[in-house]
């Protein structure tokens, strides 16, 4: 049974239009991933490794965003931006929603491993269904070599010589297998909403922007239109998060802020594909940031935010799709400890825990800022 | 399997789902490098308090509602994943250790290596020597036949006890027609009148047991010249709760119509309501008389049980039933008294050296001064008792720390299992947890007769009458 603290007032049932059967074609993981997955993990046999401790309270490796930390310093006037209310439409659309993780697994004598999961989460009338692709392993080598070679088509062959010590690397591997999600999503829905976790800022080596117009081009070739919401943003305002200034309102609204942002952010290397706005699904529901794919019309991209929250936000104004992705995606700590199991059963190594300096040196006191 | 940590007397062990194990069954620990192995019991099973199991958990909960889905699982690690919800950790209790030749210390001030040592299933059977020289099959533990010997049984104090139903009476009479197929002289205080057909099979054959069943007006007819003025004064007074004073006038009536040679209970009668003495002591006197007279137990004072004729009935291996079926208390009470001092003058005189007692429900007829009795006096002279009960608080404390050997079937109620916890052959945690929620016919066994190693074992059938079932409506 699901937590709500927000009901819809019609249950899905009830709902006109939503179709009945909504069933998609997901792709099977691509062969150049799965061996890639292989290809890293041959050679472990024999060898020993210290596997990640399951209590730690921060299991997931989150980089950031920092691609579009931004100060919107010379912002004006709130009340210039433009504002739109929005509607919940019960005339609903397909709506899929996606998400990855990452999760470190243990490290070896010569690298790290980690795993990664993505999951694909739609609406049918009665329940919510979903689709898991992993979880995948890696093992990245310490090495020095091909770790800034990571070219914007995307391709798993290049991951070949990274370098741990940019744990960024790992952060590159697990978007490029979000981006194949979404990918398959845009090919397999039609006239629907694509919600993906995060923003449509693109422009980095791990997130090359090329891919990312690809995926858009894709959704609007199928009718579809692509929705990203982010939890937390680095985009500021003399200094404070432009979530926090629009904390007040009180209706569901669409606060759009694409000029101010893109008159202040250079436009190269970093680039917005999408519309960029603060958004509020539900009444009692939190803010989010909101990227709205730039090449779908402006009407267009308004309605389905109407669509969306007349059908799917159920939880502090968040997309129900998102979150369930969410939730299935994130890596428990039993998850790691079968993973581990599975890594010492399967390839033969021998799991040891490596001691803690920090822990040996500064007792109770060896916390780390850094939870890897 | 895995040790995962040892405190006082328990160890931990992680047990992943396909490997074999369940409550009571015993492991040893071994350590190669040391030569020697932890001898084990699992006492209870849980599930490992595995880091994330509760978020596996809830995902799983919401995934049984409103959301299905499909897993792409190339490594198929979700199949870890169960494993890892379903393993299992096993408290188990130090029994000993098990030296290089297989033998049983109950030392264990050592540890085995938590990674070096292996760990397998030990069958407890071969400790126990296969029933020795006199075996008695008990049943079957972990598929393999038990066998215990009889001699574990010999001199001691037994309890069998165990909620309505599980099996008691029919452990009690295994044991009865095992003693008396290797010629011990057995007696029964039967209460429900369930021993009485026991040289019967089911099928209604004749079995080889020497049997022979005594009720009141049915061959159990005493003599009070016979009894002697020890054992009829006592069934005064502790059976019939006859005042001293009373019981002193009664000592001289008595001497007095034994040397006039006109000892009998009409004559007794008669002496003392013509005797001079108190008019309350007369009354006392004769009102107990006349219930002894309306028990029927003196209705042919010339052919009356004597010591000598249950010695014969019970010798080499005969089993005497008293059957106190229908009985009021007060006539079980005398009888039990009459008996237990009959049975205390044959081992008294060393014409036996010995007699098994299988007394049911002994509260019901056992007098208060008789537990600490049987425990201490009538056991150095050879009668060693069985107790079997339902109620195992009607049992005095004292036979619990007492008892060499005690069967325990199943019980669930927390006030019945704090008393048996009391006994001395086994730690409380052992029992409540073996014991709560175990199968009908399936019984711990403790003390001696599994070398102070407690086993669980499902009874043996028998093919005899054992009538000891419930009479139902519905059937």
């Amino acid at each position: 049974m699901l937590h709500r603290t927000q009901k819809l007032s019609d249950t899905l049932g009830e709902i006109k239009n939503l179709p009945g059967e909504l069933e998609f074609q997901f792709p099977s993981l691509p062969e150049p991933l799965l061996q890639l997955s292989e290809k890293s993990m041959v050679g472990l046999k024999g060898t020993m490794v210290s596997p990640r401790p399951v209590n730690l309270p921060e299991m997931g490796i989150e980089d950031g965003d920092v691609e579009d930390d931004l100060d919107l310093s010379r912002l004006q006037s709130m009340s210039t931006m433009k504002r739109t209310i929005i509607q919940p439409v019960k005339d609903v659309i397909p709506i899929v929603a996606c998400d990855a993780s990452s999760v470190k697994v243990g490290e070896t004598e010569t690298g790290m491993l980690f795993a990664i999961r993505a999951v694909a989460v739609w609406r049918r009338p009665d329940k919510l269904q979903f689709k898991r692709w992993g979880p995948l392993l890696f093992h990245v080598p310490n090495s020095d070599g091909q770790s800034d070679a990571w070219p914007d088509d995307g391709s798993p062959r290049s991951f070949g010589g990274f370098s741990v010590k940019t744990l960024r690397i790992l952060t590159r591997l697990r978007n490029h297998v979000e981006r194949w999600v979404q990918e398959a999503l845009c090919n397999a829905v039609r006239d629907g909403v694509i919600l993906f976790d995060g923003s449509l800022t693109a422009g980095t080596p791990d997130n090359p922007a090329g891919r990312v117009s690809k995926i858009l081009a894709t959704a609007r070739s199928n009718n579809s239109i692509v929705i990203a919401l982010s939890k937390s943003t680095q985009l500021t305002v003399g200094g404070k998060n432009i979530l926090a200034l629009f904390d007040r309102e009180k209706t569901a609204n669409l606060i759009d802020i694409t000029e101010i942002v893109e008159q202040e952010y250079p436009a190269y290397p970093v680039r917005f594909l999408g519309r960029v706005g603060v958004v509020k699904l539900a009444q009692d529901g939190f803010l989010f940031r909101v990227d709205i794919d730039k090449d779908s019309s402006e009407e267009q991209g308004v309605r389905s935010l109407g669509k969306l929250a007349g059908t799917d936000v159920a939880f502090h104004g968040y997309p129900e799709s998102l979150r369930i992705a969410h939730i299935f995606s994130t890596f428990t700590s039993n998850e790691i400890l079968a993973i581990q199991r599975f890594i010492a059963t399967n390839h033969g190594i021998s799991l040891q825990s490596k001691p803690s300096l920090r822990r040996s040196l500064f007792g109770p006191f060896g916390t780390s800022r850094y939870v890897v | 399997m895995r040790i995962y940590r040892k405190e006082g007397d328990q160890v931990q062990l992680i047990a992943f789902p396909d490997e074999q194990i369940g409550k009571g069954d015993y492991f040893l620990i071994e350590d190669p490098s040391l030569s020697k192995g932890l001898l084990v019991q699992v006492i209870d099973l849980q599930y490992a308090n595995i880091p994330g199991v509760l978020e596996d958990i809830l995902r799983d909960v919401m995934t049984d509602g409103e959301l299905t889905g499909e897993d792409s699982d190339p490594l198929n690690i979700s199949s870890e994943v169960d494993a890892l919800k379903d393993t299992r950790l096993a408290l188990c209790k130090i029994r000993g250790t098990i030296n290089q030749e297989g033998g049983l210390t109950p030392s264990a001030s050592w540890l085995p290596s938590r990674t070096a040592s292996r760990i397998k299933p030990y069958r407890v059977g071969n400790l126990l020597v296969n029933g020795g020289k006199r075996p008695v099959k008990l049943g079957h533990t972990d598929g393999e036949s038990l066998q215990v010997d009889a001699s574990t049984l010999d001199g001691g104090l037994n309890i069998i006890t165990g909620r309505k139903g599980t099996g008691k009476s029919h452990l009690a009479k295994l044991l009865l027609i095992s003693m008396a197929s290797y010629g011990a002289p057995c007696v029964v205080l039967d209460v429900n009148g369930e021993y009485v057909n026991l040289h019967k099979s089911k099928d209604g054959r004749q079995q080889s047991i020497r049997l022979t069943v005594l009720a009141p007006r049915s061959g159990l007819n005493f003599a009070l010249s016979k009894l002697g003025l020890r054992t009829v004064s006592g069934v005064l007074a502790h059976a019939l709760d006859l005042p001293a004073t009373s019981s002193k006038v009664f000592t001289t009536i008595w001497r007095d119509l034994e040397a006039r040679g006109g000892l009998s209970l009409p004559e007794m009668i008669k002496a003392v309501q013509g005797w001079n003495c108190h008019d309350s002591v007369r009354e006392a006197l004769v009102s107990r008389l006349q219930v002894l007279l309306e028990s029927g137990l003196f209705s042919d004072e010339t052919n009356s049980l004597t010591e000598e004729k249950i010695m014969r009935l019970v010798e080499d291996g005969g089993i005497l039933v008293v059957n106190l079926k229908n009985q009021s208390q007060t006539v079980r009470r005398i009888l039990v008294e009459i008996f237990l001092g009959e049975l205390t003058k044959i081992l008294s005189s060393n014409w036996l050296k010995a007699i098994f007692l299988f007394a049911e429900e002994a509260h019901l007829y056992l007098r208060e001064t008789y537990w600490d009795d049987i425990v201490t006096r009538m056991r150095h002279i050879g009668l060693f008792t069985t107790f079997i009960t339902n109620q195992p608080d009607t049992v005095q404390e004292g036979i619990y720390r007492q008892a060499d050997n005690v069967f325990i079937f199943n019980f669930t109620n927390e006030h019945d299992l704090d008393t048996i916890g009391k006994v001395a052959k086994a730690d409380r945690e052992t029992i409540n947890y073996l014991v709560r929620g175990i199968p009908t016919r399936r019984c711990l066994l403790l003390g001696n007769v599994v070398r102070d190693l407690p086993l669980m074992v499902d009874v043996e059938a028998l093919d005899v009458r054992t009538m000891g079932e419930t009479r139902l409506f519905f059937s």
